[in-house]
């Protein structure tokens, strides 16, 4: 109740709206989403199923308010005054400043192969591209499977780091695969890549021999990669990479949303990207965190997570410049949240609360209500602590839903892809959006009996309802969290 | 959108010597971790926050570097080339060899529950960080933002910098570099106020310009713009280069250029000095009612093309 009320109190403050208990009413009934209770006397201090709902209201009015919707909005709450921004000026000034974010473009090269059509047709076959390793020698391992990527065919430059190779080749499809190829490229366009060590390798190389020269050093920063991108597609406009563990591609949608939100960019390529090495394989191993035999998400038996590679990139833009030049609208971003456990650096908060914490964020966000969503990406690694944690942080946010809403977990399919798993589950999400089928979870034979989550297993499924919000999870060492709520295209 | 105020601020250069705050957890970390940590820690404490409070979901950390955990990665390559098995690895020095170490380690420390991101960008790391903060508590998505920036100096990292810094030439000669931590708490007007903080955040801009003199034009078309929204008492932003200029890309700011090489940390540990400095003079001495607002603008350049620039309404 106390977190509900502090964050709806922000959420009035960020709005500089002052709200009374008639124009709650008034905006709620117009919004149509519930009439609050009886008790209107201070919209904040109350009830948390009232405030949900007038919140909820205002972010809608705030959202669809256009200037076409102005006179709507003076009619909620009223034009004396009442509804201004915090720096004193026209509340319109807060609306304009809030544009929406959608996605035109998908790029993706996962262990299934090159493209968006080839993760889609392994997902929903229930197959699983988790084989033996053979690329590197797992003798000194405990476990002996990943889902690495085999061939590679791109004509790059001697040396380029494989996830280089897979960023550029998610990156190139998501730019591409319209039929008009976007204006990427300029002052307006930027590039948010989310890594756990990109660069890795030549940094160990150099490292190793402190005599490879300093442009094979300078690749192995984390950053690199993102300014390599942005080099070849022209982008003047902000260039970053976030990193935060396996929450990092996520978070660089977020980030992304965020520059587009904010006006400092009208298209981002935002994704995520990292490549397996023995570094890597070698740190999870010794850390007891990888299955044996292969992933089994939310499965009763499971016993650990297994390593995967790829990229996954989204050409995320603003929903009006996007309809300007015409271009095929996929979905929507409509919120994203971050949120830490703030509990322990490697083992998950087992209530799972710091992931409750992102995704309530990221529904405010969307000015959506738990109760919207109708199908879950989740973060789903296959170890029995994170799963657990899910289950719990799902349960507690989705209550009794949670038994209906359709769960996929894709890291039994294509393996633990690290950097770019937020991104590669956020292009799955926009896939079920468009395509309205789940694809079962490679892996998954039959959850624990009191499991509070309906994870689609053995075969696809037709949703019983549209779904019309995704809801995508991630997670990740050091307590962070991240969630994104995407929305079909259609949608208002 | 809401005002963004700077309340408290603290930086930590390499030769401060540990302290024995929180030992057993500075162990765990590399030196990024360390440096980082230290500042967060006490930039919060300045500020007057209680620390060791449950998580609060209003609350977060954003946290800059260039080279992030690079020390720990360091240390496990090597472990591993040593290895036979998996059993001579250590499990806790791979597990800080994420990014987030500094972000996670500060939420436990701060209850920090809210926003927990890590940008690992070049020397315009930690504004980023801060610009991405002041955007989130602007935007109502968080009401306290805890922004740091990091870099941790090893011995292999001050061997990366020698060929670095030979690479860059004549411009670099003796640019040492400087292990530094620096953090600024940011909060909402509801918590902060003119009267209490010595800075507004009022702008910020990020972008990638490869050219120095377009990205030169860029920044001070910024600079104009932010003084035009300033109003009639500004007076024209004083502009502080915060990162040493290898390629001349501030033309008459030359010899304001830092002689210190502190990587991502650089923007924010000017800001964090500045602050810190104000905030240390006896509160009567904020004046609330100055007749005119003190805009000052923060610049880093990395040579790679990136450019990222804050503006504060300061009262220092």
């Amino acid at each position: 109740m106390e977190l509900e009320s502090e964050r709806l109190r922000g959420f009035a403050v960020a709005s500089g709206v002052h709200v009374s208990a008639a124009r709650e009413k008034q905006a709620v009934e117009r919004a149509g989403v519930g009439v609050p209770g009886e008790h209107d006397d201070d919209l904040f201090g109350q009830g948390s199923g009232r405030e949900q709902s007038a919140a909820v209201a205002f972010i809608r009015l705030f959202r669809v308010g256009r200037d076409d919707d102005l006179h709507g909005l003076k009619c909620a709450f009223g034009a004396d005054g009442a509804a201004r921004g915090a720096r004193g000026g026209d509340y319109r000034d807060d609306m304009r400043i809030a544009p929406r974010v959608v996605v035109t473009g998908m790029g993706a090269r996962t262990a299934f192969g090159r493209g968006v059509e080839a993760f889609w047709e392994g997902a929903l076959s229930g197959r699983s591209a988790i084989r033996p390793v053979t690329r590197f020698d797992t003798g000194r391992f405990h476990a002996r499977h990943a889902a690495l990527i085999d061939a590679l065919d791109e004509q790059g430059d001697e040396g380029t780091e494989r996830e280089t190779l897979f960023a550029r080749d998610a990156a190139e499809e998501a730019l591409g695969a319209l039929a008009v190829r976007p204006p990427f490229g300029g002052a307006r366009s930027g590039i948010a890549v989310g890594t756990t060590l990109a660069g890795n390798g030549p940094l160990t190389e150099w490292l190793a021999s402190r005599a490879t020269g300093v442009e094979r050093l300078s690749r192995g920063e984390t950053g690199a990669l993102a300014r390599n991108l942005a080099a070849r597609h022209g982008a003047r406009g902000p260039v970053s990479t976030v990193s935060v563990a396996c929450a990092s591609g996520a978070a660089a949608l977020g980030l992304g949303a965020e520059w587009i939100r904010t006006g400092d960019a009208d298209l981002v390529l935002a994704g995520g990207v990292d490549a397996i090495s023995p570094f890597v394989f070698s740190g999870f191993d010794a850390l007891r965190a990888l299955s044996t035999t292969a992933a089994r998400p939310f499965d009763v038996a499971r016993d650990g997570l297994t390593l995967g590679e790829g990229a996954g990139f989204l050409l995320l833009e603003e929903e009006e410049h996007a309809r300007r030049r015409g271009a095929v609208i996929l979905a929507r971003v409509a919120g994203y949240g971050s949120g830490s456990d703030a509990h322990h650096m490697t083992r998950p908060d087992p209530e799972g609360r710091g992931l409750v914490r992102a995704i309530e964020a990221a529904l405010l966000r969307a000015g959506r209500t738990a109760s919207d969503v109708g199908f879950v990406s989740a973060h789903g690694t296959g170890t029995t602590f994170n799963d657990a944690m899910e289950e719990a942080a799902l349960a507690h946010v989705l209550g009794a839903l949670a038994r209906t809403v359709p769960v996929n977990g894709i890291k039994g399919a294509i393996g633990h892809t690290l950097g770019a798993a937020g991104a590669l589950e956020a292009i799955l999400s926009v896939l079920v959006l468009v395509r309205q089928l789940v694809p079962p979870t490679a892996g998954h034979a039959a959850s624990r009996a009191d499991s509070p989550l309906a994870v689609v297993s053995g075969r696809r499924l037709v949703p019983a309802r549209p779904v019309v919000v995704a809801l995508s999870t991630s997670a990740a060492f050091g307590g962070t969290n991240a969630a994104l709520v995407l929305e079909s295209a259609e949608s208002a | 959108m809401r005002h963004v105020f700077l309340v408290a601020a603290a930086h930590r250069t390499e030769g401060e010597g540990d302290a024995t705050e929180d030992a057993h957890r500075l162990r765990r970390m590399d030196r990024f971790g360390r440096a980082g940590y230290l500042a967060g820690t006490r930039a919060f404490a300045a500020a007057g926050r209680v620390s060791g409070a449950p998580p609060h979901a209003r609350a977060g950390v954003i946290v800059g570097t260039r080279h992030g955990c690079r020390s720990a990665i360091t240390e496990h390559a090597a472990r591993l080339a040593a290895a036979t098995r998996v059993e001579d690895l250590a499990p806790s020095v791979f597990a800080a060899t994420v990014h987030n170490t500094v972000s996670g380690e500060l939420a436990i420390a701060l209850g920090l529950g809210g926003i927990s991101e890590t940008i690992v960008a070049g020397r315009t790391a930690g504004l980023e960080a801060l610009i991405l903060g002041a955007h989130r508590v602007a935007a109502g998505d968080a009401d306290r933002i805890l922004a740091v920036a990091a870099e941790g100096v090893d011995d292999a990292m001050r061997e990366a910098w020698e060929e670095e810094r030979s690479a860059l030439g004549e411009s670099a000669a003796g640019v040492d570099l400087v292990e530094t931590g620096a953090a600024v708490l940011l909060e909402t007007g509801e918590f902060s106020s003119r009267e209490r903080s010595p800075a507004r955040y009022v702008s910020g801009t990020l972008f990638f310009e490869p050219d120095t003199r377009r990205a030169a034009a860029r920044f001070f078309e910024w600079v104009n713009g932010v003084e035009a929204r300033a109003g009639e008492n500004a007076r024209p932003a004083a502009v502080t280069l915060c990162t040493p200029d290898y390629e001349d890309f501030l033309e008459g700011y030359r010899e304001k250029e830092p002689r210190v090489e502190r990587f991502g940390a650089a923007g924010l540990y000017e800001i964090a000095r500045e602050v810190a400095g104000r905030r240390a003079q006896a509160a009567d001495q904020l004046s609330p009612h100055l007749p005119s607002k003190k805009i000052r603008a923060y610049v880093t350049r990395d040579v790679t093309g990136a450019v990222a620039a804050v503006a504060l309404e300061s009262w220092f």
